[in-house]
C-alpha cells in the first residue's frame, strides 16, 4: 500500500454509515427468493430435462414417481428374464403432438376474457390389486398363472387418475386427483369451466357435477383460491396471498383446459414411451381427427394401458382425451367450448363460493384430492406418515451430492403412502430406494411362489441384519422404469437390488451405473431404520 | 463493520451450492450468510439505506434468476455476489436524475451542519460528506474499486475477481481513484481546514 492510499485509508476509516441490516428487509427478501426459487425451478423443469432432472421431481414428476413405484411393485422375480429388454425406443409422434400443445398454448392468447369448457367423464372402476397381490401369494399355480396375475396387478395400477394440476400461491404447481367413489355404479360426468385473463394473468377454474362443486381454484391478482375436499363431499375455499413476485407459469394450459394435467404427455414422452400408434377418426360430431396413442408398455409386452389424444385436423386442437385400459375407458375429457367472454361467470376470488350453496341435492361420489406427491420431506416425516418401518441410509451414499425424499400415494394400497428416496450424484451414479407396503406385500407373495416352486431364494445378510436378494439383474426392467421415472437415463451399467430389512420390509434399490464391492457392501451396511436416523 | 476478510471464514464446503440449487433449506442459508455483506456494499455505496434494500433486492432476485448455471465454489459466488451488487449500484448511479440526487442528499447533510455552526459532530458529519460527494463524483467503476478497497477491506486480488479484471489493472485503477479523490477533498474544506492527502 502506497503513502497515498494509507492516509485515504486512514481518512476512510473514520467514516460511519447507516449500514446496519435490518432483519424485517432481510425477511421479507427471504421469502421473495424462496418463491422466485420455486418459480424459477418449475421453469427450469419445464425448458430443461437435462441436468435439472433432480429438481424436476419436485415439481412435475408425482405422476411419473408413482408410476415408477407401481411398476416395481408388479416385476416378479418368476419373471425375471422375461423382463430383461431395454424399454428405450424411438420418438415418433411427439412432434405432431407438440403442435398440439402449442395450438393449446395459443387458446389462451386471444382477447378478452378466454372460455374453456369440457366435460370429463369418470368410469367406476375396482381396485382389486390389493386382492391379487394376495392371490400371487397363493401356491400350487403354473408360471403362466403366475405370470397372468402379474399381468393384472400391473392393469389393475393403471386404472389410474386423471391429473388435475392447480397453482399454488408461491407459483408451485400442485397435482390433484379426481377419485370415484368405489362404490359408484355408474360414470359420472364433470363440467370443468376456466376462465383466464391473459393481459392480467387471473384466472377461475371451477368443476362441477351434478350440482355439487367438486374443484375450484383460481387467482385474482393477489391471492390465489383452492378447494379444499370436506369428509361430507363439499369443498371449502381457502385463500393464500400471492408471494411478492409470484407468477403464474407462461403458458396457462399447463393448469387449465382440456389437456392440463397431461401436458407433459403432448411436450415430451410420457414415461419416456413413443407414440405407439396414429390414425385417423371422426367424432360423432363429424370433425375429423387424428388420434395418437401413447401408453404403458405391459408386462407381456402389449399396449395395455393408454391415451388416446384425438387432435383436430382442421386446427390441431386437441379435442378430446380417453384414457383406456384393458380396453375400457377409465376417463374420457371432450372439449365442449373455447370462446371469448367479457366477463368470467365467477368472480376471480372464489372465496365467494364460501357464501354459496355447493352441494347438490344428493352429495357428489366424485371427489378431488390433493395427496398424490409430496415432495421433499424429512426422514422423520416419512418415518413418522409411513404405515410401516421405514428405512435409509445413516449417511448419503458418498459419491452422491443430494438427497429427496417424496411422499407418493401408494395407489395400489391406497391411502397409504410410498416413500422414494432419490439420491443424486455428480458422477451419474444416481440412487434410489423406494418403499411401500405394496412392495412388502408383492414381495412376500413372491418369495412364497419361489418356495411353493421348491426354490431356494438366496440372500446375503449384511452384519446389520439387511438381506440382499439374489437375481436382481442389471439390466432389470423395474431398475430402467425406476431411474426413467424420476427423470434418470439408464447408464448401460445400472444395477438393481432387492433388500429385505430386519423388519422384513422390502427396499428396491436402483443404481445408474456400476459399485465397486465396497460401495456396494457400504450402501447396505448403512441402512438403518428411518426412526433412529440422525440430522448431521 | 464486518470485512470480507471476516466474511471469508467460511466453511467453503464444496458440496454446499450444489445443495442449494435444489434445497430451498441449504438455498436459504446461503442468502442468509450472504445478506448482510452484499446490504452493508449497497449502503456503503449509495449512501442510503433504503436505495441499499431496493439494490440488495435486486442483487437477491438476480441471483436467483441465474443460479441454476452459477458453477463455482462459495467464493465464487460471494464474488459474483458482489459483480451483480456493482453492475446493479452503478447501473442506478448512471441514471443522471438519481445521482444528483445522492449528491444534493449528501450536501444537504453538510449544509444543514455548517448552518447550525455546530459542534465537532456536525464538523464530522461535514467531513463525511465531504468525502462522500468526491466518491460520488467518481466514475461509477471506480466507486466500486474505492467502496471495495476501504469499506469492504478486499485486496485487489479480491476486487479483480469481482470486476473481472486484473489485480495490478485494479491497483492502477485506485491509484488515479485516490488521485481524483485527492484532488476534490484538498479543494475542500475539512474541519476548517485545507486537507491535503
Amino acid at each position: 500500500m502506497n503513502p497515498n492510499e494509507r492516509k485515504f485509508e486512514e481518512l476512510m476509516s473514520k467514516m460511519t454509515f447507516d449500514d446496519k441490516p435490518d432483519h424485517r428487509h432481510r425477511d421479507k427478501l427471504e421469502q421473495e427468493l424462496l418463491a422466485a426459487f420455486a418459480r424459477r425451478q418449475w421453469q427450469q423443469e419445464r425448458q430443461s430435462r437435462q441436468a435439472g432432472v433432480w429438481r424436476t421431481i419436485m415439481q412435475n414428476r408425482p405422476m411419473r414417481l408413482v408410476a415408477a413405484a407401481a411398476v416395481i411393485a408388479i416385476v416378479g422375480l418368476v419373471s425375471w428374464k422375461m423382463f430383461e429388454r431395454n424399454v428405450t425406443t424411438p420418438i415418433t409422434s411427439l412432434e405432431l403432438l407438440a403442435k398440439a400443445q402449442a395450438a393449446e398454448k395459443e387458446l389462451f392468447t386471444k382477447t378478452g376474457i378466454v372460455h374453456l369448457v369440457s366435460e370429463i367423464t369418470v368410469y367406476p372402476t375396482t381396485n382389486k390389486g390389493a386382492e391379487l397381490i394376495e392371490k400371487l401369494g397363493e401356491t400350487g399355480k403354473s408360471a403362466e398363472e403366475v405370470n397372468k396375475i402379474n399381468h393384472e396387478i400391473f392393469s389393475q395400477w393403471m386404472i389410474s387418475w386423471l391429473p388435475i394440476s392447480s397453482l399454488k400461491a408461491n407459483g408451485w404447481p400442485e397435482t390433484n386427483r379426481i377419485k370415484l367413489s368405489e362404490s359408484a355404479q355408474q360414470a359420472y360426468t364433470i363440467q370443468d369451466e376456466s376462465w383466464y385473463d391473459a393481459a392480467t394473468g387471473r384466472f377461475a377454474r371451477v368443476m362441477e357435477t351434478d350440482g355439487n362443486i367438486i374443484f375450484a381454484n383460481s387467482y385474482d391478482g393477489s391471492f390465489v383460491y383452492q378447494s379444499e375436499s370436506m369428509n361430507n363431499g363439499t369443498i371449502k375455499m381457502k385463500s393464500e396471498a400471492v408471494a411478492a413476485n409470484f407468477k403464474a407459469p407462461d403458458n396457462p394450459a399447463e393448469f387449465l383446459g382440456l389437456t392440463a394435467g397431461v401436458q407433459q404427455c403432448l411436450d415430451e414422452k410420457c414415461l419416456r414411451q413413443p407414440v405407439q400408434a396414429v390414425t385417423n377418426d371422426v367424432l360423432a360430431d363429424g370433425t375429423k381427427v387424428t388420434v395418437y396413442k401413447t401408453g404403458f408398455i405391459g408386462l407381456t409386452g402389449e399396449l395395455n394401458t393408454y391415451y388416446l389424444f384425438k387432435v383436430r385436423q382442421s386446427d390441431e386442437i386437441v379435442a378430446e382425451i380417453d384414457y383406456i385400459t384393458n380396453g375400457k375407458p377409465q376417463v374420457t375429457v371432450q372439449r365442449v367450448l373455447s370462446e371469448s367472454v367479457e366477463k368470467p361467470e365467477f368472480s376471480w376470488n372464489l372465496a365467494e363460493l364460501n357464501n354459496k350453496e355447493l352441494a347438490g341435492e344428493t352429495p357428489s361420489p366424485v371427489t378431488v384430492a390433493s395427496d398424490v406427491a409430496i415432495p421433499n420431506i424429512s426422514v422423520r416425516d416419512m418415518a413418522e406418515r409411513a404405515s410401516f418401518d421405514t428405512h435409509i441410509f445413516a449417511t448419503d451414499p458418498n459419491w452422491t451430492q443430494q438427497r429427496m425424499i417424496v411422499d407418493v400415494l401408494d395407489t395400489m394400497s391406497a391411502p397409504k403412502r410410498m416413500f422414494v428416496i432419490i439420491y443424486k450424484a455428480q458422477d451419474k451414479r444416481d440412487v434410489i430406494l423406494a418403499q411401500s407396503e405394496t412392495h412388502n406385500k408383492y414381495f412376500a407373495s413372491i418369495s412364497k411362489q419361489i418356495e411353493a416352486a421348491g426354490k431356494t431364494l438366496e440372500k446375503t445378510v449384511y452384519p446389520n441384519g439387511y438381506k440382499v436378494w439374489a437375481h436382481a439383474g442389471p439390466v432389470a426392467w423395474w431398475t430402467d422404469l425406476t431411474l426413467r421415472s424420476s427423470g434418470i437415463e439408464p447408464a448401460a451399467n445400472r444395477n438393481g437390488y432387492i433388500v429385505e430389512s430386519p423388519s422384513g420390509t422390502i427396499l428396491i434399490i436402483a443404481v445408474n451405473g456400476q459399485l465397486t464391492k465396497e460401495e456396494l457392501d457400504g450402501l447396505i451396511n448403512s441402512l438403518i431404520p428411518a426412526k433412529d436416523y440422525q440430522v448431521k | 463493520m464486518m470485512s470480507i476478510s471476516e466474511l471469508s471464514g467460511f466453511a467453503f464446503e464444496p458440496d454446499t451450492m450444489t445443495q442449494s440449487k435444489s434445497d430451498p433449506g441449504a438455498f436459504t442459508r446461503l442468502y442468509l450468510r450472504h445478506y448482510d455483506a452484499i446490504f452493508r456494499y449497497c449502503a456503503h455505496r449509495l449512501f442510503e439505506r433504503t436505495t441499499a434494500e431496493d439494490i440488495t433486492s435486486e442483487v437477491f432476485l438476480k441471483m436467483v434468476e441465474n443460479f441454476q448455471t452459477f458453477d463455482g465454489n462459495e467464493k465464487q459466488f460471494r464474488n459474483w455476489l458482489y459483480r451483480i451488487a456493482t453492475n446493479a449500484v452503478n447501473e442506478h448511479i448512471r441514471k443522471t436524475t438519481r445521482r444528483s440526487a445522492i449528491l444534493t442528499w449528501v450536501w444537504r447533510g453538510s449544509s444543514n451542519s455548517d448552518a447550525n455552526e455546530a459542534v465537532a459532530a456536525d464538523e464530522s458529519q461535514h467531513n463525511q460528506a465531504v468525502i462522500k460527494k468526491a466518491i460520488l463524483e467518481l466514475k461509477p467503476e471506480e466507486q466500486a474499486i474505492v467502496t471495495m478497497r476501504f469499506f469492504e477491506n478486499m485486496k485487489a486480488e479480491e476486487i479483480a475477481e469481482v470486476v473481472g479484471t486484473s489485480a495490478s489493472t485494479v491497483r492502477s485503477q485506485l491509484s488515479r481513484a485516490i488521485e481524483k479523490l485527492r484532488k476534490h477533498i484538498s479543494s475542500t474544506q475539512l474541519d476548517g481546514q485545507e486537507v491535503t492527502i
